[in-house]
């Protein structure tokens, strides 16, 4: 063998070991089937899961499925926007502060990562409606009339009643993931040779130009890998705020597993969905990371 | 020490420690406009560091480092007048790797002077022919050898117009026969007026190019003098012994 551990090869040449797996997989799929036709007398019932789930309103409104499918697009993409820009700040702080500002920071990520998520989300959740929208005055923001949304505000952040729901979720799963974010900034600057810093500051390039110009675009070419799994994470672990009632995929899922009684076949939609987001994401980030790290020669 | 007219570099009775290590013992030294001064000594004798104080890379801890005059105390680091204004070429080059030479050189100005960018790019071919890559600009760090990547730093330095310039042992991670390239090109800085500190163990280099020589030894000045005196007749024991070592060094290699 020619090449390296986690190249690919060039052609797929079947060992025992992968005959052994293969037949140990078609095993386990068999006995699967066997179990849900035979055992667990299940019903499947897809035409009646398909139309249930795809069932527009009464009213013609966008059926409650694809609303929940948005409402997850829209957690995910503001919630990947807040927990970047957080955990940037605070990966640098942790990283560069001063000794207050380094604590803090500590704390913060110690804290959030030693906490599990679905209980920081309660307490959270009642800190944020009952002290944070009174105190930013949100609350009487999100509370006008309907039809003041433009169309691009319901494109970007669904419909008006809802955005009290999206500013909850979008807060709760930033919080979280910033603090993950913020060690692999961390890791990603603490990685950057002490020459680089260096350089640019003997070059008399000022701070934030040396981060901007620097050091970030090097670090990124670091982290991209860990990042992009952060994000994945993040699509993912979104589903935890169902739990405080914002209405997306898996809320919605649940709502009418429940109400229809297709547990499965509700079920496995909703995680193939998530799987579809997910892996779609992956890809297209790996896209990304490829572009910037196209021009990195001395970085492995 | 020195009797120099306009010295653009005071150190008056520094000192500095790493933990209780102590790097520099009351150094005294002036360096005067437009010389050219070469700091050699072995390995530990505070060198590196007592030129990072200048720049302020790194901060000493007792007594006064002056700069174009102004008064740099202890732990004080570099004071936005004089950012820029004082270059320096390291050891291990540190281009920014993701950048094109051409870019590498043109941030600088562009980010500190204001300078636009094709200005900023124009000056910084004229500085690139000047070290004769004018025809790498395009590349990547990494795509030039180690004495081409060692001029495009000292190219760098230059684009910031500095009135200083400081070479820590910019020929000490170069293969051999790269040494000679990079060195022709800081001896013809030499009439441009800029006052260069180098540490090196560039003896033969030494010699040719600087004003004074200046020995180091367990962070104190043992002998600062014009390089002819230096080499031929040193005053101290340490500074003969030092020398002898490494023109014995230099012999048998």
């Amino acid at each position: 063998m020619t090449s390296t551990i986690g190249q690919r090869t060039g052609r797929f040449r079947p060992t025992r070991l992968d005959g052994i797996l293969l037949v140990g997989l078609v095993a386990a799929a068999g006995w699967m089937w066997y179990r849900s036709a035979v055992g667990v007398a299940y019903r499947w019932d897809w035409p009646q899961a398909l139309s249930t789930v795809f069932a527009t309103g009464d009213a013609g409104e966008t059926p409650f499925f694809l609303t929940g499918i948005y409402a997850t697009l829209r957690l995910s993409l503001w919630g990947a926007v807040l927990a970047s820009i957080l955990g940037v700040l605070i990966g640098v702080g942790r990283y560069a502060g001063g000794r207050t500002l380094r604590m803090f920071c500590g704390t913060y990520i110690q804290i959030l990562r030693n906490i599990p998520p679905l209980v920081f989300i309660f307490i959270f959740y009642f800190f944020i409606s009952s002290q944070l929208m009174p105190l930013l005055g949100l609350d009487t923001l999100f509370n006008r009339p309907a039809e003041e949304a433009s169309g691009w505000q319901r494109f970007l952040f669904g419909p008006p009643a809802l955005w009290e729901n999206l500013v909850s979720g979008v807060l709760c799963i930033s919080f979280i993931s910033a603090a993950y974010i913020a060690e692999v900034v961390r890791a990603g600057l603490a990685a950057i040779p002490r020459g680089q810093w260096e350089a640019g500051e003997s070059l008399g390039i000022p701070a934030l130009d040396r981060y901007r110009f620097v050091i970030f675009p090097q670090a990124l070419a670091h982290i991209a890998p860990p990042l992009t799994g952060q994000y994945i994470s993040l699509v993912k672990d979104s589903s935890i705020v169902s739990l405080i009632s914002v209405q997306e995929l898996t809320f919605v899922g649940s709502e009418i597993a429940n109400s229809s009684g297709l547990l499965f076949e509700v079920w496995l939609l909703v995680a193939f969905v998530y799987f579809l987001l997910c892996l779609s994401l992956s890809i297209l980030l790996r896209q990304v990371e490829r572009r910037m790290t196209r021009h990195f020669h001395q970085i492995a | 020490m020195s009797g120099e007219p306009k010295p653009i570099i005071a150190f008056e009775d520094v000192s500095k420690w790493f933990g209780t290590f102590q790097v520099l013992r009351d150094v005294d030294l002036g360096i005067g406009e437009g010389e050219c001064v070469v700091i050699c000594g072995p390995s530990g004798s505070g060198k590196s560091t007592l030129i990072r104080c200048i720049n302020r890379l790194e901060t000493h801890d007792q007594g006064a480092v002056r700069v174009h005059g102004v008064p740099l105390g202890p732990g004080e680091r570099l004071p936005r007048e004089l950012r820029g204004k004082i270059g320096m070429v390291f050891q291990s080059f540190n281009l920014f790797p993701h950048m094109t030479v051409l870019r590498n050189l043109a941030l600088a100005p562009m980010r500190n002077l204001g300078m636009d960018k094709d200005k900023a790019e124009e000056t910084a071919l004229a500085y690139l022919e000047r070290v004769h890559i004018g025809d790498q600009a395009e590349k990547y760090p990494d795509q030039l050898s180690g004495g081409q990547q060692q001029r495009v730093a000292i190219a760098r330095a230059l684009c910031m117009q500095p009135d200083i310039l400081l070479f820590d042992e910019p020929t000490s991670s170069l293969d051999p026969e790269m040494i000679r390239e990079v060195l022709d090109v800081i001896f013809e800085l030499t009439d441009s007026g800029i006052t260069m500190v180098c540490v090196t163990h560039e003896m033969g280099f030494a010699r040719k190019v600087s004003d004074r020589v200046v020995f180091m030894d367990h962070g104190e000045i043992v002998e600062s003098a014009a390089p002819d005196a230096f080499f031929d007749a040193p005053r101290e024991e340490r500074t003969r012994a030092f020398l002898n070592q490494i023109l014995h060094y230099e012999a048998s290699a």
